[in-house]
């Protein structure tokens, strides 16, 4: 089966993603030659409906689901969600879509950061996004909050500077014979001034951004004592410390305090920011997946196990409200017990949140249990594509027959096939795969016309899809 | 280089014992947070020819155990007690030069991950000749012989030209094959697969499955089959035990474990398996929390916390492994699956609906 | 599941020469030890040693006195004759005896310390925030800029050190004299370190920047910027100022080279490497002008590196403990 074809898509009002003739491939080092992991699959997922994509090792399942995902971009292919033909978004445009497609990853532990907690991590999607969008902002708010706020950075920046080369003066490591600027004591303290009120500045337009310090009517209170508060320290300072020319900055530096009140709203529109608002939907999410949030919210990922860890993982996906999540083998690692805690919890977040899955997983038994559609890939291309349950009774695909009969069963009663009517030989090479159809080498069925002619999908009907030119089951003209 | 030998006396060799005695074997890992108890009390015999399937999730203890049994275990902070007889022989305890002369030639490991339990700077044909020349004192040429021949018993095509391979110029299926090949070399009589097939796809891990099999069949091996996957000891194995907080809770021959099983927690394993022949979207039924701390297991029976059969007594009094009616079916429960106490006792926790939810 | 390391957790006894059995396989043995039991081996490596706190207090102490130095009574001015110190051997008054022309080298020592205690955490500085910098945006952004930025190190780590601080030091130093100031010695280091700081950064940024929580940062949406500063920064700036102690002890030992060879801080102001000099002469009659600094230096430098050693595991360990 080397499976080209869009015979299975459905029509794409119906679709909310929908990919066509991806294509992925990566060259080998400078050797000139190409890892062609996927080949021309396409796939649709309907709203509310999990997809399940099954495949063995070297199949390109997780590449499509990167490439679905633009980590990076396919080749070539098109890939179309609500509407969005993501392949031609760049910059902003794409990380926009980022809020609505979310994803999941095998490994729970290192999908995590290790250095921080697990509220930091799942408040996260909130922090990325709780500053408006670039649109939402007038220009002028702009340019007056990018100039404040630079200025604060700077004064602090320098002040810095001053006050660590006044210190090494101070220490007479250094011998200077200058009697004012920065080689003073003098100096040294103004600087170390002018650096805390620099960054105090800076740190509140920033806080104010992420929805930290709100800017309603208390919040806009607070800041307005604070900017009183060091408006009168400045003053003070200034008559001390007799007039150095570096507090002329101080007062700049404040006004990032005032323009953090003016151009942030703590929190776009759509994402409450990591205000007591945000904290509220991360205890939501973080108990609807099972974990008790005063609990888990300090914890660091290394404290938890590998199903809490994916757990967490989910949580974090589940944030932004997304349409659809792309679950890139989620279960693999985990112990079989804790796979269906996982599994199950998949299902109930899908029937509450009202989601739409992509499942990619080596186990034909595990996506069967989820999906509403499985495609079966192989060598980076499309075999079959069928609901779950006819796909089990009658497999048109030879491939998707040995793959069923190799699954070791858990019933004595039920012997292991022949060693005849196994497949045998190893994957071939995606960096030079045969011709026509690619699973001809190791195919049962093999005959010249595979090797010449590469089979394009077509219906079997019932909502099944197979691209074999002689497949198991009978193909109705 | 000297080798040192143990020699078994074959006067001394019983045939009509079984082939591996283990009794009351018990690992202790001596951590900074107290003793980890990862093998704690397991027993069982294993006749010549017959296939063992011990199956267990992470933490219960499985690959321990099989590491006990061969003195694969670190020499520091591990405390081991119990007896494990190969051939009437003490294996447990044996000084290392004595355990160096049995690995190989008596007894045998097959590890999971082919790509790290091969050596990748040494060439395939190298390290199964390696092993020919150190325990059979054979020559050069004679190696290099018995080794292409070893390759082709075990499937690989044109073994001739793989002896000159490295580890990663093969696939994942062929160096397992490998990996079986250099444990085969010498002749074992014991086997330890250790989830030889866990890192390989489904349709290799059949033929590698097949492999052993029929490896095991001709030289009329023992094998002890070490698996997390309930599938793959069903169809290969002709007992199994099952293994929880290196305990095992239940041993029978594979039809009689799947027939009637009798611990809940093989009960549980069983029904949170995804099958291909449920419809899509059955719903799992899961086991709740999480496997016990080896360090402070719980009193009483390990696995009562999240045992949907539990009792006051399971929390208090360890349950002893006992062997039911038929001889060959022992399990460690006070209210068995399929026994009257035990339906009494699910239907009491059920309408209590005491049974703890907690999620991991 | 938590892999510990096989030195962490005592000695294996791989066994064998069987080829069958090897080290990997027995570390896989501690997988099984339980998911619950991730903490056990952090626990195990987590003591720092009683070493490790011997050596921050010598560090701490030389460091007190080198920056109080010139307010403390006991430490004399080190470019002062004193008449009772000419050629004196250690004694009560002179802790570590004085020099040729008279001075207490128990002071110069302590001022020395300045000197290169200063030095060393200024080129190191300065060198991680720009190699640290390059390093870090190389191994995140890779590409052509990344086999760029590589490329430039691989060529300033070709010339051989010493070499270029002689050419550089000459090259900036007043004409006619080899006569550096601090500035200039710490800017010659700084020029010297920043390849192989940039190395090492870009190294450890490699191994985050490949993992998976970074794909998921960039799944969420969030900007480079983000990503960089939030994501890998706090993984790579532990072990990273780990090994600035190491690297200060590196520094610290070229600068002392380049004083060696005069071509650093010039006499008469104290350096360790001056002052090793000047008593390299008369190491027979008295040995204590070379031998206190020497030893003052292999201590300090000892300290640094183990102290830098022992927070690396720490770190490393934490990490390997997921």
């Amino acid at each position: 089966m080397a499976g080209t074809g869009t015979a299975h898509l459905r029509d794409p009002s119906e679709t909310i993603l929908r990919a066509e003739d991806l294509v992925v491939e990566f060259p080998v080092g400078r050797t000139g030659l190409k890892v062609h992991a996927v080949s021309g699959i396409s796939i649709d997922v309907k709203e509310g409906e999990t997809l399940g994509l099954v495949g063995e090792s070297g199949c390109g399942k997780s590449t499509t689901g990167r490439a679905l995902m633009q980590f990076p971009s396919p080749t070539s292919g098109q890939v179309t969600f609500e509407g969005d033909e993501l392949t031609a978004l760049h910059g902003e445009d794409l990380r926009n879509i980022r809020t609505r497609m979310q994803m999941i990853f095998q490994d729970p532990i290192s999908s995590l950061n290790p250095r921080r907690t697990v509220g930091d991590i799942v408040s996260e999607p909130l922090a990325v996004w709780a500053e408006p969008r670039r649109p939402d902002r007038g220009p002028l708010t702009s340019a007056a909050a990018v100039v404040a706020f630079a200025v604060a950075g700077a004064s602090a920046l320098l002040g810095l500077i001053y006050a660590i080369l006044g210190v090494v003066v101070l220490t007479g490591v250094w011998q200077s014979s200058a009697t004012f600027g920065p080689f003073t004591v003098h100096g040294a303290a103004v600087g170390l001034f002018v650096a805390m009120v620099g960054a105090g500045g800076a740190v509140t337009f920033r806080a104010v951004g992420l929805g930290l310090w709100r800017r309603d009517a208390e919040g806009r209170g607070q800041t307005i004592t604070a900017f009183g508060v060091f408006a009168v320290i400045s003053l003070v300072v200034f008559a001390i410390l007799g007039g150095s020319p570096l507090l002329i900055a101080v007062p700049f530096a404040l006004l990032a305090v005032v323009a953090g009140l003016l151009y942030a709203p703590g929190g776009s529109e759509d994402f409450p920011g990591l205000g007591p608002e945000g904290a509220k939907l991360v205890d939501e999410v973080l108990t609807s997946v099972g974990l008790d949030p005063a609990v888990a919210r300090g914890k660091r990922p290394h404290e938890f196990s590998g199903g809490q860890c994916q757990r967490i993982s989910i949580a974090r996906a589940l944030v932004l409200d997304p349409k659809l999540i792309i679950c890139d083998e989620p279960v693999s690692a985990l112990d079989v017990s804790v796979q269906a805690q996982i599994l199950n919890l998949l299902e109930d977040m899908k029937a509450r949140y009202g989601l739409t899955l992509v499942f990619i997983a080596h186990d034909l038994a595990v996506v069967k249990n989820v999906s509403d559609r499985v495609a079966v890939m192989y060598l980076g291309k499309l075999c079959e594509v069928a609901p779950p349950d006819l796909l089990y009774e009658r497999a048109a695909h030879p491939y998707t027959d040995a793959l069923i009969k190799a699954i070791p069963v858990p019933d004595p009663e039920v012997r292991p096939d022949g060693v005849a009517e196994k497949l045998q030989g190893d994957l071939p090479s995606p960096v030079a795969p045969p011709s026509g159809c690619r699973f001809r080498t190791r195919c049962p069925k093999a005959q010249d016309r595979c090797a010449e002619e590469e089979p394009i999908i077509r219906a079997v009907g019932d909502g099944q899809f197979v691209a074999c030119h002689f497949p198991l089951v009978d193909v109705p003209d | 280089m000297a080798r040192k030998q143990v020699t078994l006396t074959r006067s001394e060799v019983d045939t009509s014992r079984p082939l591996l005695e283990v009794e009351d074997l018990r690992t202790h890992f001596l951590t900074e947070s107290g003793t980890v108890r990862a093998v704690d009390g397991v027993s069982f015999a294993l006749e010549r020819g017959r296939t063992l399937g011990v199956v267990g999730e992470s933490g219960s203890g499985k690959t321990i155990l099989s590491r006990s049994i061969m003195g694969l275990l670190p020499t520091r902070n591990v405390v081991r007690t119990g007896s494990a007889k190969y051939e009437g022989t003490e294996v447990a305890g044996l000084a290392a030069g004595a355990l160096r002369g049995l690995w190989g030639t008596e007894m045998a490991m097959v590890f999971q991950d082919p790509m790290t339990s091969l050596n990748p700077v040494m060439k395939v044909g190298n390290q199964i000749t390696e092993s020919l020349r150190h325990h059979l004192d054979m020559d050069k040429g004679e190696a290099r012989e018995t080794a292409i021949a070893l390759l082709r018993s075990v499937g690989i095509p044109e073994p001739v030209q793989r002896v000159k391979e490295y580890p990663h110029q093969l696939s994942g299926g062929m160096r397992q094959r490998v990996m079986i090949a250099i444990a085969l070399a010498c002749g074992p009589r014991l086997l330890f697969a250790d989830e030889p097939t866990t890192a390989l796809d489904v349709t290799v891990q059949a033929q590698i499955l097949d492999l052993l099999q029929a490896q095991q069949t001709e030289r009329h091996m023992a094998m002890v089959l070490i698996t997390h996957d309930l599938g793959v000891v069903a169809g290969r194995a002709d007992d199994i035990a099952v293994m929880y907080a290196g305990k095992v809770v239940e041993k029978a021959p594979t039809s009689v474990l799947f027939s009637s099983t009798r611990h809940p927690y093989t009960e549980a394993l069983l029904k949170s398996i995804p099958k291909l022949e449920h419809t899509s979207h059955t719903r799992l039924e899961v086991i709740p929390g999480r496997p016990p701390d080896l360090v402070s297991p719980p009193d009483g029976c390990n696995f009562s916390p999240r045992c949907a059969y539990a009792q006051p007594k399971c929390f208090v009094e360890e349950p002893v492994l006992e062997t039911g009616p038929g001889g060959d079916h022992e399990f460690a429960c006070w209210y068995p699956v399929g026994t009257p106490q035990g339906a009494e006792a699910l239907a009491r926790n059920q309408a209590d609906a005491a049974v703890t939810e907690e999620v991991a | 599941m938590p892999v510990p390391s096989p030195e962490e957790a005592g000695t294996l006894h791989a066994g064998g020469s069987g080829g069958i059995i090897t080290e990997s396989s027995v570390e896989a043995t501690y997988d099984a030890i339980g998911e619950g039991s991730a903490t056990d081996v952090e626990r195990e490596v987590r003591h720092l040693g009683v070493g490790f706190w011997i050596a921050v207090a010598w560090l701490v102490g030389l460091i007190t006195l080198a920056i109080l130095a010139p307010y403390l009574p006991f430490i004399d001015d080190p470019n002062v004759s004193q008449a009772d110190a000419l050629g004196a051997a250690p004694s009560a008054q002179h802790w570590f005896g004085g020099d040729d022309i008279g001075r207490d080298v128990f002071s110069r020592v302590i001022w020395g310390a300045r000197v290169s205690l200063f030095i060393g955490v200024a080129a190191v500085t300065f060198g991680f925030v720009i190699g640290g910098t390059l390093g870090l945006t190389a191994g995140y952004f890779r590409g052509r800029y990344e086999r760029v930025i590589i490329g430039a190190m691989d060529i300033m780590l070709a010339f051989p050190a010493l070499v270029l601080a002689l050419a550089l030091v000459t090259f900036l130093s007043p004409p006619g004299t080899q006569n550096a100031s601090m500035g200039t010695v710490t800017l010659v280091l700084t020029i010297l370190a920043v390849p192989s700081l940039a190395r090492i950064t870009r190294a450890a940024t490699l191994s985050f920047a490949q993992r998976e929580f970074v794909t998921a940062a960039r799944a969420l949406g969030a900007r480079n910027s983000r990503i960089i500063a939030r994501e890998i920064l706090p993984n790579v700036v532990p072990p990273m100022a780990a090994f600035a102690l190491i690297a200060i002890a590196i520094v610290i030992v070229a600068e002392g080279a380049l004083s060696f060879l005069g071509l650093s801080v010039a006499s008469p102001t104290a350096t360790w490497g001056n002052l090793i000099e000047q008593g390299r002469q008369s190491l027979d009659d008295t040995p204590w002008i070379s031998l206190f600094p020497c030893g003052v230096m292999f201590l300090t430098l000892l300290a640094f590196n183990y102290v830098g050693d022992q927070l690396r595991r720490y770190f490393d360990v934490k990490e390997a403990g997921l």
